[in-house]
This record gives structure tokens, C-alpha cells and sequence, in this order.
């Protein structure tokens, strides 16, 4: 045996780490949600499993086992601990039925305005309570609650403000039936415990100061203002498809547009997600090489805009996911390092996990990895498979006809293998899925990789020039109108989307399961 | 002449073609809503007078819904007496006549006149 300790030889190594360590986390996290354990005996699991895994570094089997157990109790121990409600929590004090109380605190999310199913304005905010009054009584309590303020504006709210708000506080309603969505537990996988509403006659008073972060006040005045620039330079329904394309904010996008993109499986291209944020580093890229500045410089700072760039488009878990993996390559581009996408998908996956393991359950985050998971694996084995047809277009006679032939037949590839992916997540959470989303897609991409360069070249000019910003927002008004155009004709073609309610979750397992199995000798 | 690379030559034609989209969109939005030019000199007076008073209308801030931005756009009044006019609103409800931003302080007499007919109360 050779005795140089830095041969990796003398290792046991692990081809793509990261995503196993994400692997066993998220199974141990996924139990804790349907069993508990003492926190000694978890403890004890992750403690003991790691130390046990050093002792018997040598042999290789034990080696593993210990790890996969303490990284599986991690996970369980992470989830538990998130799970914890602290006694002073304001969801502890709230009555099962409505009830008038005084809450003082924080905004402490950006406020939006909205008009609700009475037609009345309503302003909606995240409030990060400090203390509670409740019939004389002031007790001091933590915790976020979601409050609706009516009549009154969004603009007389900012992020960080303090309040003393006088309003109804309640519990959201439980589901009637098992098969129902659980308003209230989504709430509290995000930290919300309560619902608050206020009127404008109830009472609102402003305290001094402001407990805002700076970063993300200066991200919400950036996005206020560039809503009100859009705004300005666009009719009301493509401002709204910009606001959700740039700035992640899909609230305005009037219900029969987001259908049509719904119906066509295209409603991804309006989450922010690999490819914005991939065209966002391009952008700033090709602007850092343009003025010359240092690679390194340049992809440091690149990094830097995309961590400003989460909190400007509110933090979504697809956005978070794809900001962490385009940060991966550009450190990669750096330290000149091969990338793997499976381990920068494992890593993203641990470290969104390990901030908040409630994100497990959030549909955005299924989405999100579900589709990058079956893009990476099912492509390559689709290209393999299809590896014929590619030859035949390889023998085109023009040469350009041969390069449209083979890029659309790739791309086609890709999109089916996010359709397999994403397919039966959507029919077992919203009961529908689209079966012409591969060629509207095909159509659409491109006009949205369009739209994304010229809704960043507004964005920049618009702070510069309005006549200038004016001029181009007309090119970019063209390519959303054909972007929403293209979506209305696919969704027209008959049986475009089918309904159906019968996915559960052990059908889940078993269809992910068997397209596994059925792809595994695809290569 | 330049010394472009291939990646600035395709950035400056996506940035030239956008550019001549643009004006060609806007000049073909505009071409569709252009005036009728046969109108006489005084169809063309009554027509500014009409103008005038629509730009006035179009600058009017609705006092009772307007946040800090908007109401900073009324002559005479900056950021401060803004956020004084939103926390005056806050405090005792919405402005029921035009006079009663009087009451808010750091609006008097002159001040009022001067932005009198671009108040809104809705």
C-alpha cells in the first residue's frame, strides 16, 4: 500500500458527495415529519454515527453506514428543531375564535397591494409581532403573523415600519376534509402562526423608528421602483408579465393570461428560475467584460448581484436554487474546477434545506428540483435514445437547416424530460397538466430568453433615460405580446390540458420509481 | 476599426435592432392616432384648451389615496409634508374638503392656492 497520505487511494471517495449527503438529509428530514424522537437519541445518532464513522475510517462499509446514519439523523434533527415553538409564540395565544386585540411590531415583508373578492382595497404584509394586548393584558410574544389591512393603500406601508395595529386576530381555517389544502400548515411551514385583520376605522398608529435590514430595504424600494417604471413604459397586463419575468412579483398578471400559460405547462417561463438567473449572470458578465474588469473581480461580484438579486425577487425557492447553482459554476469558472451538476443540485438542495427544512414540503421547491433533476438525468439518456433521428438530421443539406433541425430536436429533448419530471407533481397538486407543453414550449422559450434580455436592457436604461427606455420598451411590448399570444393559441387546441384528481402520494412514488427503472439502461 | 470581439459585435446589433423595433413600433402606434390635420385655427384652440385641462386632470393627486411619491408631485410639497399629509390620514381618516390639508402641518394659505386645483378627493 502506498504510504503517502495524500493519494487518494488511501481514501474512500464518493463520486458526487453532495448529492448523497442531500439524499440521506432529506429522508431523515421526511421522516421527522410523520414520527418523533427524543432529542437524545437523535442526538446521539449524529454524534455518536460521526465519530463511529472516524474510528472505523478503514473499513469502507462500516465507514459509509455511519454516515448515511448520522446525516439521516441530521436531517431528523434539523426538522425537529425547526419544528419547535417557542412558549412566547404568538400562534399560543390565539383563541379559536376571532377575537379584538392590540399587536405591536414590525413589517416585515414587502407590503402589496391588492383589491379582494368584494372589490375592496387591501393591503397584505408579513408582521413580525413583539408584543400582544389582550383584554388589559400586555404579554410579550414573537412570531409572524399575516395581516390584512383594508382601505388604505399599499404606499402608507413600508418594510421595517413599527406599528400598533388594532384588528381581529384568528387561526386559519382547518380543512374540512383530509383531501383539502391545509391553509394553516402551509402558513406555518413559512412562520406565520396567525391571521390579523385590520380596518381603517379600528386603529393604526405609527411608532418611531424602523427595524428593517438594509439590504432588503434597499432591494424593495429597488423593485417598488422598477414596478412603477414598468408601470409607466407598458400597458397594464405586459407590465404585470415583466414585473413577474424581472421581479418574481406574478400578483398583477390578469387571471385569463396566467390561465392560458397554466393550461399550456409555459407558467414556469414566470418563475424566476435557471434561466433568468442564468441570463442575468451572461448580462453581467458581458457588462463586467465590456468595461474590462479582472474575471475573478468580475464573478465575485457577479456573486455578490445574485445574492441581491434573491432578496430582490422575494427569496422563492426556485430563484434561492438557482442563484446558489449559477454561484457554484461561476466559483468553478474561478478556481478552474469541473462542474457537476448533480452535486451542485445536491449542495443547493442541503443548504436550503439546513436554513429551513419546512421548504421540503413547499410546492415551489418540489417543482423546482423535480424539473433541474429530470432535465440532468432524463436529457442525455433522451439524446442517447433518439440518437437515429439526430443522425438523419445530421445528413440535411444546409448547413443552417442542419443547425435549426438539431437544436430544436435538443431542446424538445430537454423539455419532454421536464414534462416527465414535473408532470405528475402538478396533476397531484393542482389536478391538471398540460399535454402540449413541449411544443409550446418551443415556441415560447425563445421569446422569453428575448424578453428577459430586453426587460433587463429596460430595467438599466430607464434610470438613464425614459425616452430611450420608452423606445425599447416598445421592442420589448412585441415580444410579450407574442409570448401571451403564442400561450392563448396553444391553450385554444383541443384537449391542450386535461383535469384529473386520483395522483396520490404513494402513486407518486410509484411513477417516479418505475420511469427510474424503465431510463436506468438508456445510455 | 472598432476591435469588437464576437460578443460585443452581437450585443451592439441586439441593442441596434431593438433599438430601430422600438422607434418602428412606436411610430406605427402613433401613426394610427394622429389628429385630423383639416382642423381650423380655432377647433385647434378649443382643441389645446381641452389639452391643458386634460394635462391639469392628469396631474391631479387624489390627496385621500396617493402615498408619499405621489403626493410629493403637488407644488410646494416635498418628501416631509408628504409623510405628514399619509400620517395626518392615518390619524384622523380621509380629507373630506379640499381645505382640510390645511390642517396638516406646514400647509398655510399660500401654499393651499398654489396647489388647490391639482387636489383630487376621491
Amino acid at each position: 500500500m502506498n504510504n503517502d497520505p495524500l493519494r487518494t487511494e488511501n481514501y474512500h471517495s464518493v463520486e458526487r458527495p453532495w448529492f448523497w449527503v442531500s439524499v440521506f438529509f432529506i429522508l431523515g428530514a421526511a421522516a421527522a415529519n410523520q414520527i418523533k424522537l427524543p432529542f437524545f437519541i437523535l442526538y446521539l445518532l449524529c454524534f455518536g454515527g460521526l465519530l463511529f464513522s472516524f474510528i472505523f475510517l478503514l473499513n469502507k462499509r462500516i465507514f459509509f453506514l455511519c454516515l448515511v446514519l448520522s446525516l439521516s439523523a441530521f436531517g431528523f434533527l434539523r426538522f425537529q428543531i425547526a419544528s419547535f415553538v417557542p412558549d412566547d409564540n404568538i400562534g399560543e395565544f390565539i383563541s379559536e375564535e376571532k377575537e379584538k386585540v392590540i399587536v405591536e411590531g414590525f413589517i416585515a415583508d414587502n407590503p402589496q397591494g391588492t383589491v379582494d373578492r368584494f372589490k375592496r382595497e387591501v393591503v397584505e404584509f408579513l408582521f413580525e409581532t413583539a408584543s400582544l394586548i389582550k383584554e388589559g393584558e400586555r404579554i410579550d410574544v414573537s412570531g409572524k403573523l399575516k395581516v390584512s389591512v383594508y382601505n388604505l393603500r399599499a404606499g402608507d406601508f413600508r418594510y421595517g415600519d413599527t406599528f400598533l395595529l388594532e384588528g381581529s386576530l384568528s387561526r386559519p381555517r382547518a380543512p374540512e376534509h383530509p383531501q383539502q389544502f391545509d391553509y394553516g400548515e402551509y402558513l406555518k411551514r413559512r412562520g406565520i402562526y396567525g391571521l390579523f385583520y385590520v380596518n381603517k376605522k379600528d386603529g393604526i398608529v405609527r411608532l418611531g423608528g424602523n427595524k428593517g435590514k438594509s439590504l432588503l430595504k434597499a432591494a424593495y424600494c429597488l423593485k417598488n421602483n422598477l414596478k412603477k417604471k414598468y408601470a409607466s413604459l407598458l400597458p397594464p397586463t405586459h407590465s404585470a408579465i415583466l414585473s413577474a419575468l424581472i421581479l418574481g412579483d406574478r400578483k398583477e398578471i390578469p387571471a385569463p393570461v396566467l390561465d392560458s400559460f397554466i393550461h399550456t405547462g409555459c407558467v414556469h417561463i414566470l418563475a424566476i428560475s435557471g434561466l433568468h438567473v442564468g441570463l442575468v449572470i451572461l448580462i453581467i458578465l458581458a457588462i463586467f467584460r465590456l468595461t474590462r474588469v479582472k474575471a475573478k473581480a468580475a464573478v465575485v461580484l457577479c456573486i455578490c448581484f445574485l445574492i441581491f438579486y434573491c432578496f430582490l425577487t422575494g427569496m422563492r425557492a426556485s430563484v434561492v436554487r438557482a442563484c446558489i447553482m449559477g454561484s457554484l459554476v461561476l466559483g468553478a469558472m474561478v478556481l478552474e474546477r469541473d462542474v457537476d451538476l448533480y452535486n451542485s443540485l445536491g449542495l443547493a438542495a442541503f443548504c436550503m434545506l439546513l436554513f429551513n427544512p419546512y421548504q421540503l414540503f413547499d410546492v415551489g421547491f418540489q417543482l423546482s428540483f423535480a424539473a433541474v433533476l429530470s432535465i440532468v438525468y432524463l436529457t442525455p439518456k433522451l439524446l442517447n435514445f433518439t440518437g437515429p433521428a439526430f443522425e438523419l438530421v445530421k445528413k440535411a443539406p444546409l448547413p443552417w437547416l442542419r443547425k435549426t433541425l438539431l437544436f430544436t430536436g435538443q431542446a424538445a429533448c430537454v423539455s419532454f424530460s421536464a414534462w416527465l419530471g414535473v408532470m405528475p407533481l402538478t396533476l397531484h397538486y393542482f389536478h391538471q397538466a398540460s399535454l402540449v407543453s413541449v411544443i409550446a414550449n418551443l415556441f415560447i422559450l425563445p421569446l422569453l430568453t428575448i424578453s428577459l434580455a430586453l426587460g433587463f436592457l429596460v430595467s438599466v436604461v430607464s434610470f438613464l433615460s425614459f425616452t430611450l427606455a420608452k423606445i425599447f420598451s416598445e421592442s420589448l411590448w412585441l415580444t410579450l405580446f407574442s409570448m401571451v399570444k403564442t400561450a392563448q393559441i396553444f391553450e385554444k387546441i383541443p384537449c391542450a390540458f386535461f383535469h384529473f384528481e386520483g395522483v396520490t402520494a404513494p402513486l407518486l412514488f410509484l411513477y417516479y420509481g418505475a420511469l427510474l427503472g424503465l431510463t436506468f439502461r438508456l445510455d | 476599426m472598432l476591435n469588437l470581439t464576437k460578443e460585443e459585435k452581437l450585443i451592439t446589433i441586439f441593442i441596434i435592432l431593438a433599438l430601430i423595433l422600438g422607434m418602428g413600433t412606436l411610430h406605427f402606434k402613433r401613426s394610427i392616432k394622429s389628429p385630423d390635420e383639416s382642423a381650423s385655427q380655432q377647433d385647434f384652440k378649443r382643441g389645446a384648451g381641452l389639452i391643458e385641462e386634460e394635462i391639469k386632470k392628469s396631474k391631479q393627486v387624489n390627496i385621500n389615496r396617493a402615498d408619499v411619491d405621489e403626493l410629493s408631485s403637488l407644488p410646494g410639497v416635498g418628501k416631509v409634508i408628504a409623510a405628514r399629509i399619509t400620517a395626518y390620514r392615518l390619524e384622523k381618516g380621509d380629507f373630506i374638503h379640499r381645505e382640510d390639508i390645511k390642517k396638516v402641518k406646514g400647509i398655510g394659505d399660500k401654499k393651499f392656492e398654489k396647489m388647490r386645483e391639482y387636489i383630487l378627493l376621491k
